[in-house]
């Protein structure tokens, strides 16, 4: 099965008046993703914006030059990856206060009747990933990206069994959060 | 735990044949995905194409690929042609056209006569100035700036310096031809040199070879040297040409045995019963 991205790719790599085509697909399929990804790893949503711009240029940069690529989700993915460390080590994280956006978060009530049940668990997933960034990550690489444990650990860099014992953690911990949605559930039924 | 895990991620990924059953992981799967959806984010759009444009990465591989290559040929060229030019000056293109190269100077050497000493000195690099000109040549080259360098109106100290220069890679040359020479016949005299045909001198020519030595280096396109160095029992002698060669048979005493008939060559001469020749 040929992934969409594998083809984009192969177009920016190419270069010509396609690559501007293929550089729009991919940044509408992914630009949401990466600034969701640099604000769970604490940046700002001003720096996540600029970090996703920076991650595309680096891509395109990297296939102009003639980077071969295996894997196409695990490769932009990497690529969102490396820009996150290296503006981390140049710059200096300017994050927000995990504690304090999760006691931001924590200020809504779950339980409040007029939401609906997709509602509550936005706003509860919102909470377990300001308080555990690196969590919600792995879930959005399983869910969305349909990454396997194995790759999955290689972006996280841990190994296969460490990165199943931390998405088994994951789960318990992401569970907990949803819990109070439960009764939306219960009402229903 | 291991498979437990496993399922569980391939239920979210929707690998798994059966969906997730926890009403709550499927509002999970909804959430996720809806925070991951994509967005009509054109303004981030437009601002990465006008970056990409900037930086001259949109549309930029046929670009990028080929004005480098075209760029260094033409590059390579002008440095090949400016080397060329700057590096062989004025001077030494016209005296190179008055100085015979290696190769002419290799079919002298072949032409009829065997190789001497002097045709083994070594030859001179193309690039090199000429053969060190007479004393004369070079006091007037001293004077007469038309034979200066390439260098347009050289001051006074750089014509000395140049000249100067001159002279000095003339003493130079000088010098390294006649170690040339040394060497050369040293060469000649070993072990590996060819043994030149011998003569016997006559029984009544008497002991005395070194004034038989003395008296054919006398003589003009004649030379004779001790043979063996070491023992000095037999006498070396080359000749030039035929009338060298004919002045020489004039001088030897009667009785010698005869020459080669070459107009020039080498023999050894030997007293009767001086031992083998090496």
């Amino acid at each position: 099965m040929t992934v969409p991205e594998a083809e984009w790719l192969q177009q920016i790599a190419a270069g010509g008046e396609s690559r501007r085509e293929a550089v729009s697909a991919l940044y509408r399929h992914y630009a949401a993703r990466f600034r969701g990804y640099f604000q769970r790893c604490g940046a700002s949503p001003a720096d996540a914006e600029e970090l996703c711009q920076d991650s595309f240029v680096r891509l395109v940069r990297a296939l102009d030059r003639g980077t071969q690529v295996e894997q196409p989700r695990a490769w932009i993915w990497s690529v969102a990856q490396s820009q996150w460390l290296d503006w981390r080590r140049g710059a200096g994280p300017d994050t927000e206060d995990i504690a304090d956006w999760e006691a931001a978060q924590s200020q809504d009530d779950p339980a409040d009747r007029s939401l609906h049940l997709d509602d509550c668990v936005r706003r509860q997933f919102a909470a377990y990933s300001a308080a555990y960034p690196v969590g919600a990550q792995a879930l959005l690489w399983a869910s969305v990206e349909q990454f396997t444990a194995p790759e999955i650990g290689e972006l996280l860099g841990r190994t296969p069994g460490a990165t199943r014992q931390f998405l088994s953690e994951a789960r318990k911990r992401v569970r907990g959060y949803l819990a109070v949605c439960q009764e939306w559930l219960d009402d229903s039924s | 735990m291991a498979d437990d895990i496993d399922n569980w991620l391939d239920q979210l990924a929707g690998r798994a044949a059966t969906g997730l059953e926890h009403p709550l992981d499927q509002a999970l799967v909804s959430a996720l995905h809806a925070e991951s959806a994509p967005t009509g984010d054109d303004l981030g759009l437009r601002r990465l194409h006008r970056r990409l444009e900037a930086e001259g990465l949109l549309n930029a591989k046929d670009k990028v690929r080929r004005s480098p290559r075209w760029l260094a040929v033409a590059a390579s060229l002008m440095v090949a042609v400016s080397l060329g030019w700057w590096m062989l000056p004025e001077q030494a293109l016209h005296e190179f056209g008055d100085t015979p190269n290696a190769a002419s100077r290799a079919g002298e050497a072949a032409d009829s006569r065997p190789m001497s000493a002097e045709d083994r000195a070594p030859e001179p690099v193309i690039a090199a100035p000429a053969p060190p000109p007479p004393a004369e040549a070079v006091q007037r080259s001293s004077r007469e700036p038309v034979t200066a360098p390439a260098i347009p109106s050289p001051s006074r100290e750089a014509q000395a310096a140049a000249d100067a220069a001159v002279q000095d890679f003339a003493e130079q040359q000088a010098m390294r031809e006649r170690r040339a020479v040394t060497k050369s016949n040293a060469a000649a005299q070993s072990a590996f040199a060819v043994t030149p045909p011998v003569a016997l001198l006559p029984q009544e020519a008497g002991n005395n070879l070194a004034d038989l030595s003395e008296r054919l280096n006398a003589l003009e396109g004649v030379r004779a040297v001790a043979w063996p160095p070491s023992r000095g029992d037999g006498l070396q002698v080359s000749w030039a040409d035929a009338a060298a060669r004919a002045r020489l048979i004039a001088a030897l005493p009667p009785g010698t045995e005869p020459l080669p008939a070459a107009d020039s060559g080498q023999v050894l001469l030997r007293r009767p019963g001086s031992g083998a020749v090496q």
